[in-house]
């Protein structure tokens, strides 16, 4: 067992969690005796941040470091997986990609559609997801610059403007969700041509077209179809992503009026919707959408512009009615092309395929019942709204499930070690405590210190701390661990008071086992 | 909240076992005996047990039993079914003997290879075949072919051994049944099946994963629920107990 941290240690640790919390930071800390890590979280997956903080011989030592970065190769796994494959093309080894597999599929036409090995290919897969992880990079190298600028007049009550992250930025970051989705969307609606070749011209005998023909009519459908879901995807996560940033940067804020606050988002939504087609556009034209005609390209922007209409008008309802808008674009997108399978056989194989994509909407706001669990850690952020493989979500999940434990662990520690004697400090008469209720009532003392320790360091040091009284402390404590108080706390406040401070405390009448186990969890749930 | 569960459960059993469909339900053919030598020394009989209407997409058993009825009193002399070759025929190819393999129309072709001898006359030998109804007709007959030879007759060619034929059903055809929802589906440009089937796969693994998280926030979620009813009992128990407050 460790030695237990200094006060000295203590008190500033409580101090630089309260600063990141001013931030919306989720924070968890590892207090070892001479020195202790101070974690941020924000969001899942990259951003995260760190305050070290250490005794030496000078005073205390305070950095911050952006931590975990190699998260952000994350983004690649897809981009490899495809590079594997085109180098086992280029290999010979055929078998996978060219029919001869498993189940027939053809997995590089999977993936990448029409794509031709040459040099402006390759250079757009790899500049894609570099796009992506230095987008995430740079609005973690601002939020960090905030922390280390401000720190220095946290406790002085000074005004402080905050550095804006740009917002092309932010909707960079969004794009990332809406590309893996048009990818996903991409390898289902042209999943036909990458099955054998005999299924391929039992579908076309149908529509008794040939095969280039079949495969151009399915460019024109997937351009349309790719425009308005990328463009409602991108902007309402956009609009979303803004609105929780304004929180810390007033320019960001709607106002002015009614109108002005109904017509904004829409128009931003489509110029995000428009900024985030660079790399999806990029993809395509190398991908699913070579060699297509110029109304594919037509299609994409015009429901590019109608998806971001659409997401400006509805990002103030629920979430039924993006489920609604989803599948009302794909709805209608295909009723555009019932009059053309007259003239082309292929677009009734269109239709088809469309209304197929339907039920994605529900995979779509899938991930959203995880954020249950999210908030459940006090984690609440629109960054993975609508991710589809939230693998640094589950990582964060299981990371902070062990930390709950290690918290818990650590305040036994604290609980079992003896506090050291300071000058100038009033000190509980603890033999008359013992005397009044048993040992448990030292405990329950410690509980109740530990809370307005904890309430304390959100003042700076040298202000004079006065004991809140029972509604501040109750307002504060459920305030910062979000939840609704109850008889509990209540009962806890008012009886370890009067045990501390009371004479005539009469013990038989309490359950202090009970009023113990209360304390400790308020204790461990503020921490 | 269990009702659901297991109402959902036993739904997907339902659907489940509705597409498992086994055909069962039979009709027992005429009696045939064959002689296998032209000295009379060697004889068999041979029953066909096969359901009349077979339903699209199940699997149809087809039972075939053999006895001998005459063998030489010795301990070596024995009849040996080499192979059993079912076919799926027209009703016009009844009666007409040709040999597998010929340019005949044959909708379906399974084979069983056996090689054992039938020893005495008491025991009665059975093979079950499965077989699926054709998909573009909706009648035809069983052909099935013994292939058998004798250890009396020396100058037999094991390799080339002769057949023995039974048609069944002894009069009439077997009917396909065809399920009413194919109908539906069946209408003119609609994808064909085997497309969906492929589809289908692939957009079933890709909603696994796009709906992992969601299931994870229901489990999690739904444990909590739990937790908070037990809690909320042992509260109620505390406050009958009297704890002062």
């Amino acid at each position: 067992m460790s030695e237990a941290p200094s006060i000295q240690i203590r008190r500033v640790t409580n101090k630089i969690e309260n600063y990141f919390q001013r931030f919306g930071l989720r924070t968890s800390s590892n207090i070892q005796s001479s020195r202790a890590y101070i974690s941020g979280v924000k969001s899942m997956g990259p951003n995260e941040i760190q305050c070290r903080v250490a005794e030496t011989s000078r005073g205390t030592a305070i950095s911050f470091y952006q931590i975990n970065n190699w998260r952000l190769s994350l983004v690649f796994i897809p981009f490899m997986l495809t590079a594997l494959l085109l180098t086992i093309n280029s290999f010979g080894l055929t078998q996978l990609i060219s029919g001869g597999g498993i189940f027939g599929i053809n997995l590089l036409k999977l993936f990448l559609g029409n794509f031709t090995i040459g040099v402006e290919g390759i250079v757009i897969l790899v500049f894609i997801p570099t796009l992506f992880a230095v987008g995430t990079f740079l609005v973690n190298r601002i939020r960090l610059g905030n922390l280390k600028q401000r720190f220095a007049l946290f406790s002085k009550d000074a005004i402080w403007e905050p550095r804006d992250t740009p917002i092309p930025l932010l909707q960079l970051k969004v794009s990332q969700t809406g590309f893996f989705h048009i990818w996903i969307l991409a390898m289902l609606f042209f999943f036909v041509n990458s099955l054998p070749s005999k299924v391929i011209s039992e579908v076309v005998s149908v529509y008794g077209i040939k095969e280039a023909d079949f495969l151009l009519a399915l460019q024109i459908g997937f351009g349309a179809i790719s425009g308005t879901i990328l463009g409602l995807i991108v902007g309402y996560k956009a609009i979303k992503l803004r609105a929780e940033y304004a929180k810390n940067i007033p320019s960001y804020r709607v106002s002015g009026t009614y109108l002005e606050r109904k017509y904004e988002p829409m128009f931003f939504a489509v110029q995000s919707a428009f900024l985030a087609s660079l790399p999806v556009i990029l993809f395509l034209s190398v991908t699913f959408l070579a060699g297509s005609t110029i109304q594919s390209i037509l299609f994409f922007y015009s429901g590019l512009f109608v998806g971001g209409l659409l997401a400006g008008f509805i990002h103030e309802e629920s979430l039924l009615w993006f489920i609604g808008a989803y599948i009302g674009t794909l709805f209608f997108t295909s009723l555009i092309f019932v009059f053309r399978t007259g003239q082309d056989g292929g677009f009734a194989f269109v239709l088809i395929q469309i209304l197929f994509l339907i039920p994605m909407a529900l995979f779509v706001v899938a991930p959203l019942q995880f954020n249950y669990v999210l908030k459940k850690y006090k984690i609440d952020t629109q960054d993975h709204l609508f991710n589809a493989l939230p693998v640094p979500q589950f990582y964060t999940y299981y990371m902070m499930r062990k930390l709950e434990k290690k918290k818990e662990i650590q305040y036994e520690q604290i609980l079992q070690a003896e506090i050291p004697q300071e000058d100038n400090v009033v000190y509980l008469d603890k033999k008359s405590l013992v005397n009044k209720a048993g040992e448990i009532s030292l405990l329950i003392a410690r509980h109740y210190f530990e809370l307005i320790s904890r309430y304390n360091s959100m003042f700076d040091e040298k202000e004079v701390v006065i004991v809140p009284n029972f509604d501040t402390l109750l307002q504060w404590w459920s305030q910062k661990s979000e939840k609704p108080l109850s008889d509990d706390n209540k009962s806890f406040i008012q009886i370890s008071d009067k045990l501390i401070w009371d004479p005539d405390f009469n013990s038989k009448e309490t359950d202090l086992q009970r009023i113990e186990i209360i304390g400790k969890s308020m204790v461990l749930t503020v921490s | 909240m269990k009702i659901k569960y297991i109402s959902i459960f036993l739904l997907v059993l339902l659907v489940a076992s509705n597409n498992l469909n086994y055909n069962t339900n039979g009709l027992t053919g005429a009696k045939k005996s064959f002689t296998l030598t032209t000295n009379g020394l060697y004889q068999m009989d041979a029953l066909v047990d096969a359901p009349i209407t077979w339903p699209e997409n199940s699997i149809n058993n087809i039972r075939v039993n053999i006895t001998a009825t005459s063998l030489p009193k010795d301990n070596f002399s024995a009849i040996y079914i080499l192979s059993i070759v079912y076919q799926l025929v027209p009703q016009s190819e009844r009666g007409k003997n040709t040999s597998v393999g010929a340019t005949i129309p044959i909708y379906d072709q399974k084979s069983k290879f056996i090689n054992r001898p039938l020893l005495n006359t008491t025991t009665t030998v059975s093979y079950v075949e499965g077989l699926t109804a054709p998909t573009s007709i909706t009648d035809f007959i069983l052909r099935i072919q013994i292939f058998a030879y004798t250890a009396g007759n020396v100058t037999q060619d094991v390799n080339n051994s002769p057949s023995y034929t039974i048609y069944f059903p002894d009069s009439g055809t077997i009917f396909v049944q065809r399920p009413q929802a194919q109908a539906l589906i069946n209408l003119y440009g609609f994808p064909p099946s085997v497309y969906l089937t492929y589809f289908a796969s692939f957009a079933g693994i890709v909603g696994i994963i796009f709906l992992a998280p969601g299931v994870v926030g229901i489990v999690v979620e739904f444990r909590d629920d739990r937790r908070k009813r037990k809690l909320s009992k042992l509260e109620v128990t505390n406050e009958i107990g009297g704890n002062g407050q």
